[in-house]
């Protein structure tokens, strides 16, 4: 338990006027309020000792105590053998809903655990700050359901992410946000995909988009060629005579449908000829024989 | 809209103890919306989210309606620049 200058908290003098104290309380709250400072830990924390410092010493009465006994926090075990006394500070009733780690345990070995509610402004339960978090997946992950862990506000987290997760899409993860304030539930994380470009494949809504090179000579006279696709490799069926630039559409062999299991999107594939380079004289030769033809 | 989606105007002041004045301010700032349905007035369960901000805002610090829709703006900017931060970062990290 480390004591805590609230004097310096609020940047002012150990004979501030109660005024001051006020004044400085509201200046720092503004900064720090942890409204104003989404998803910020270190305002989060400063804020809880701002709030801890005002309760304090913008109370005469535990001002007074605290000037007492606070700079000889060290001799923790007389303030224990005093801890009887201390209840009287205690105040009747405590609904005991306070939310745990609100206030130091500096402050609560003073003025106890109790106290730590007594005189806030307001005891309404507030629901916890809302978390936002981005998640990078190649489209590669976002095609199957696996999980991954993410660090978000020094929590880890271990989340399934479904298969068919789209580019912008926000999925909340509930109860892991910020802690709820007065006992009110915690919020929620928002998790938002962003789905990185494939070399390979293009995805529009749930279907792909993918170009095969086909050689001149598979071109003409047909045959087969092989696609890998994120499910495993596909044997293509060429048709003679396919002429550059045509389209063939793979039924259910696009991407998978979000929260669908089993439904898929469809493959488009587009075919480019390629023609050969660098011939030999005899392959010249034999093009010129039939171009003639 | 469901019903169980929509809670009074009526009960929300009741229940946070505020001044329904203030939820129509917020209303006219476009900071909530204020649902009219027959002679009842009920604001989105979603809504209530925001409400919550906006009341810590006020109580706490004192920042009236003008102020709060200006840091309402504010802090959506700073989210969405942090947003994409975090996705810049994520980028990066494949070229490290």
């Amino acid at each position: 338990m480390a004591y805590i200058d609230y004097y310096n908290v609020l940047g002012i003098a150990k004979n501030a006027t109660q005024d001051e104290v006020k004044k400085a309380y509201r200046k720092l709250a503004r900064k720090m309020h942890p409204d104003l400072n989404p998803e910020d830990k270190e305002a989060d924390r400063k804020f809880q000792q701002i709030n801890e410092a005002n309760e304090v010493l913008g109370d005469p009465e535990k001002r007074k105590k605290y000037d007492q006994h606070g700079e000889h926090w060290q001799h923790a075990d007389e303030i224990e053998k005093n801890k009887s006394n201390r209840q009287q500070y205690e105040p009747q009733g405590f609904s005991g809903d306070m939310h745990e780690g609100e206030f130091s345990d500096f402050f609560e070995s003073l003025f106890g655990r109790a106290a730590s509610g007594q005189q806030r402004s307001r005891n309404t339960k507030f629901r916890g700050q809302d978390y936002n978090a981005e998640l990078l997946l190649s489209l590669r992950q976002a095609y199957t359901t696996h999980q991954q862990t993410i660090t978000t506000n020094g929590k880890t987290l271990r989340i399934t992410i479904p298969a068919g997760v789209d580019n912008g899409q926000t999925i909340r993860v509930k109860g892991h946000g910020g802690p709820g304030a007065n006992g009110g539930p915690t919020g929620d994380l928002y998790i938002t995909f962003a789905i990185d470009n494939d070399p390979i494949f293009r995805k529009d809504g749930n279907d792909l988009y993918t170009a095969v090179e086909l050689d001149l000579y598979t071109a003409v006279l047909g045959g087969e060629v092989l696609l890998e696709t994120f499910s495993g490799k596909i044997k293509l069926k060429v048709n003679p005579e396919t002429q550059n630039g045509t389209k063939i559409r793979l039924k259910g062999k696009g991407f998978p449908v979000y929260k669908q299991e089993g439904s898929f999107g469809d493959l488009f594939v587009t075919y480019q000829v390629r023609i050969p380079k660098g011939l030999t004289e005899n392959q010249k030769s034999l093009f010129e024989q039939l171009s003639k033809l | 809209m469901e019903e169980e989606n929509r809670i009074k105007v009526e009960n929300v002041c009741m229940f946070y103890e505020i001044d329904p004045a203030f939820i129509y301010t917020l209303d006219e700032s476009g900071l909530i919306e204020i649902i009219h349905i027959a002679d009842d007035e009920f604001i989105t369960v979603q809504a209530l989210n925001r409400l919550e901000k906006f009341m810590r805002l006020h109580q706490d610090l004192h920042i009236n309606a003008g102020g709060i829709e200006a840091v309402d703006y504010l802090l959506q900017k700073i989210i969405m620049m942090q947003k994409e931060i975090t996705g810049l970062r994520n980028r990066l990290k494949i070229y490290e």
